[in-house]
């Protein structure tokens, strides 16, 4: 196993004041504090290669999760273990085989170039000149920013700098990488590029990734398996697949249909979620699935008639909600 | 040898923003310019001496201010606790194989040998139009020691800046921090009169601060007023206070990373 994480927590304590100008002066005296577990007891390992996908609303402990494996935050309780080594000890020889993107935070100089934060990032993982070279021009033609590569960094756009941020962050060819939001902000063609990259990068270099991503589309494309967090705990840590059939209580008739049938007949079936004559789709609860297909076909005028499974973010959506709420 | 070519890489992003040097240089070419215009008045333009010292002798120690107060005082605390604490920066020093503490005392180097250039430049010219004003010492061992106080000094002011800097780990303002400890470096580190005006029990009880160390007893040895004996004992109590500055530093970094979120706090 490349990363074992066994029960762990993180907790911060938070100052509650009361509000008003009297929670205010009480609170010179009297503070009141209250713990918020940003992750509590969550316990995974994941395996040499493997391109995890991390999916939860915000605040759900995601970004708490990848700080704590990355050996940025100091865990409350648990144990983490990522290539045999414990994170938050940052010993070199750990820190020489990981890297942690952020596409809210940058690591490049404003006003330079960003090869010389290529550069840098060398001379501080200690990179032989002949790696260096190969390393950055294989990056820099998967990304297809060689043009660039002298532009201050100021004067790039959004993605261009998030391309260049990917570089830098993977010059020392890191085994374990921590994405953080990468596609965060960016247009839907950059998105797609980034996304590709990732995927090459993860075949060519067999480097486990771990990505968390509020596009849903990102993890769908990029992770086999998706681990669900939300309110610092784990609901769900399998295939991606898996997660509709667990989490979806019904499915999707999708009809087209001969003739036109009143809504309140087809209501009979299930809940009509559209209605667009000729196409009509019914959400029935799961087991009931093919007993209501049947019905439909036997009662109705039915041209073709198909069983879907719901979109898997509306069931995320849904186990979200039905949790929150 | 990585640590040269990370200490050039750093030279270029302070080429870069070497307009910004030039405004802070100009904070620190003022205030000794500011008190030298008033010794100079209060001496009757130059022409009597005060509690001792000639005109010339305080005229050499501001002109030497300039160069000292630009080359050898860090800003570390701002970087420290307002970019990389406060914003959230400090990520991309704690996950990097390289020591946050030598990182930032090479990466500040690079500004502090420009602001202090613009310095050295404005001190020939007063040399050159206003000799008679300044005096430096002419002895070759008194000078290849004052260079080793100058380094020490910096290294010093860092180590002290550092500590500052490191206490937003735990204050959510910082800075008053910073404006009371400024308050003591500016009096007892001789920026506003050479301690050697203030009375003795003054200059004894300041003597007891690392203050001097960053900025009055290096600009005392250009100036060629002390005794290789004091000169010696200068650079062990720097040593001194950079060891103790540096332990208070671990402690606080240990403790403080642990309360670090990695958000801006």
């Amino acid at each position: 196993m490349v990363i074992t994480v066994d029960t762990l927590s993180k907790h911060y304590k938070t100052y509650k004041k009361e509000p008003g100008f009297m929670g205010s002066l009480k609170s010179l005296v009297f503070r009141k504090y209250e713990t918020v577990k940003a992750v509590d007891k969550i316990s995974f390992s994941i395996e040499e290669g493997e391109l995890i996908g991390f999916i939860g609303p915000n605040g759900a402990g995601k970004t708490t999760t990848l700080k704590c494996l990355s050996g940025l935050l100091y865990p409350t309780s648990g144990k983490v273990e990522v290539l045999g080594f414990t994170p938050f000890d940052r010993k070199p020889q750990y820190l020489k085989q990981i890297a942690l993107v952020m596409g809210q935070k940058n690591q490049l100089w404003w006003d330079l170039p960003a090869e010389e934060t290529f550069l840098l990032n060398k001379e501080i993982y200690e990179i032989p000149d002949e790696q260096y070279k190969n390393t950055v021009g294989q990056l820099v033609e998967l990304l297809d920013v060689k043009e660039k590569l002298g532009v201050q960094v100021r004067k790039l756009s959004l993605g261009e700098r998030m391309k260049m941020e990917l570089i830098a962050a993977l010059i020392h060819t890191p085994k374990v990488l921590f994405l953080d939001e990468p596609t965060i902000g960016l247009d839907v063609v950059m998105q797609k590029q980034l996304r590709d990259f990732v995927k090459n990068y993860n075949e060519l270099q067999r480097s486990t990734i771990l990505l968390t991503s509020h596009y849903m589309e990102d993890v769908r494309q990029l992770a086999k398996r998706v681990i669900v967090i939300d309110h610092g705990t784990i609901l769900y840590d399998g295939k991606l697949d898996n997660l509709v059939k667990k989490f979806a209580s019904h499915k999707l008739l999708s009809v087209v249909l001969d003739e036109m049938v009143p809504k309140e007949k087809l209501e009979e079936v299930g809940v009509v979620v559209s209605y667009e004559y000729p196409k009509v789709v019914i959400k029935v609860k799961r087991k009931d699935s093919n007993d209501a297909a049947s019905l439909l076909l036997k009662k109705f005028p039915v041209d073709d008639l198909n069983i879907e499974e719901p979109d898997i973010e509306d069931v995320i959506r849904d186990v979200f909600s039905t949790k929150n709420g | 040898m990585r640590y040269v070519q990370i200490f050039f890489l750093y030279f270029q992003e302070a080429f870069a923003e070497r307009g910004r040097s030039f405004v802070w240089f100009l904070i620190t070419l003022l205030n000794p310019l500011l008190y030298f215009t008033f010794w100079y008045a209060a001496t009757g333009g130059g022409e009597q001496t005060i509690f001792g010292s000639s005109m010339q002798s305080i005229s050499s120690y501001y002109f030497l201010l300039i160069v000292a107060g630009s080359m050898l005082q860090s800003h570390a605390e701002e970087n420290i606790g307002y970019w990389h604490i406060y914003h959230g920066r400090l990520t991309n020093y704690l996950l990097r194989p390289i020591s946050y503490y030598g990182i930032n005392f090479l990466s500040e180097i690079p500004w502090r040998i420009i602001q202090g250039f613009f310095g050295i430049v404005v001190f020939f010219l007063m040399n050159f139009f206003f000799p008679h004003f300044i005096v430096l010492t002419s002895d070759i061992w008194t000078m290849i020691l004052a260079f080793c106080i100058f380094f020490l000094a910096y290294t010093l002011s860092y180590a002290v800046k550092v500590v500052i800097g490191v206490s937003a780990f735990w204050l959510t303002d910082y800075h008053g921090l910073v404006e009371i400890v400024d308050m003591f470096r500016l009096i007892a580190g001789g920026f506003v009169v050479p301690l050697y005006l203030f009375p003795d029990w003054i200059f004894k009880i300041v003597s007891f601060t690392p203050f001097p160390y960053s900025m009055y007893f290096p600009i005392l040895a250009w100036q060629g007023k002390l005794s290789y004996g004091e000169l010696f004992q200068c650079i062990g109590i720097q040593l001194l206070w950079i060891v103790g500055f540096f332990a208070i530093f671990k402690i606080l970094w240990k403790k403080g990373s642990r309360e670090y979120t990695g958000v801006s706090q």
